[in-house]
């Protein structure tokens, strides 16, 4: 007569391969207010490696859309202000599949004309595995030379030849 | 106006409007109406539903454009959303909307999107809005 060790409630129960330990993060959506600092530093470091500084007007806007998603801006082109200016985004929403995915784009306003014209300059895909066992850091070190890469990249970019135009009109707004 | 791209305090009566009437973005602003996209259903929205049945964002701002589309994917490409909307709220009339987060502006590209559409958040509750599914 023995006790069984395995019994539910047993203080002495060996593990089995059903109890798994339960995952950290339900959803991305729910991961993402952990993941957004990581990204958000990553994102700075690897700016001021190629020295771009404050001076750029470097913003950031997140939850967009009310998705899991970042956009981090410099150089944005303003209506005010009429030289032409490069403005350079790189944006990451964490999907429902919990795939990173990453865009980066340069582009140009000209408010005189009405125009934008947009040069979409990169885009990559990261593992998010090791975030959805809890390693933050090691999330963070196998984004970190993604990020590096898409940065340095969508800061060298120009607009070239191959772009997409969108108008910038004020009209909706004015005959409202 | 020092910046024609800043939308000014809301709290101002319509002798102040007025004189925006040189700056028409910033009068059609004041007197717009706004709308929101959003992605999921209405239990899981990002603003919370108040009991006077007004909205409360969730995280950080609400997003809000002058900019009405009828198709999801007009309203991803001209507000460069991560995602396709499904529904679009509103209107809302803006005066009734406190503007404290992103002054109007053009959506920057993102995404993968070219933008250009009309945006702004805020931090403070909006009214209630219809809700229409986007095709």
């Amino acid at each position: 007569m023995g006790t069984d060790d395995n019994a539910p409630h047993s203080v002495r129960r060996t593990a089995q391969a059903y109890m798994k330990t339960s995952p950290m993060f339900e959803s991305p959506s729910e991961a993402w207010p952990k993941v957004l600092p990581v990204v958000e530093s990553l994102v700075d470091d690897a700016l001021r490696a190629i020295e771009v500084r404050y001076l750029w007007d470097i913003s950031a806007d997140e939850w967009i859309g009310d998705c899991a998603a970042l956009a981090v801006y410099w150089s944005m082109p303003k209506q005010s202000r009429w030289e032409r200016v490069l403005g350079r985004s790189v944006s990451f929403l964490l999907d429902e599949d919990w795939v990173l995915q990453m865009w980066g784009a340069v582009w140009e306003d000209d408010w005189e004309k009405g125009q934008r014209r947009v040069r979409e300059v990169g885009r990559a895909k990261a593992k998010t595995d090791a975030l959805r066992k809890e390693d933050i850091r090691g999330f963070a070190e196998s984004l970190s030379p993604v990020v590096k890469e898409l940065v340095s990249v969508v800061h060298s970019a120009q607009l070239g030849r191959e772009y997409k135009t969108t108008s910038l009109s004020g009209s909706s707004l004015e005959h409202r | 106006m020092s910046d024609p791209g800043t939308v000014p305090n809301p709290h101002m009566d319509w002798t102040d409007i007025w004189e925006f009437g040189s700056n028409h973005q910033v009068r059609a602003a004041l007197t717009a109406q706004l709308y929101r996209y959003v992605r999921r259903k209405p239990f899981q929205d990002e603003c919370q539903e108040v009991r006077d049945h007004s909205y409360v964002p969730t995280f950080g701002g609400t997003w809000l454009s002058p900019d009405r589309y009828d198709s999801a994917a007009a309203a991803k490409a001209g507000l460069a959303l991560p995602e396709l909307p499904e529904h679009r709220i509103g209107p809302f009339w803006s005066l009734d909307v406190v503007f404290d987060g992103i002054s109007l502006r053009a959506s920057p590209p993102r995404f993968g999107e070219v933008g250009g559409g009309w945006e702004l958040t805020t931090t403070r509750r909006i009214p209630f809005g219809e809700r229409h599914k986007l095709t």
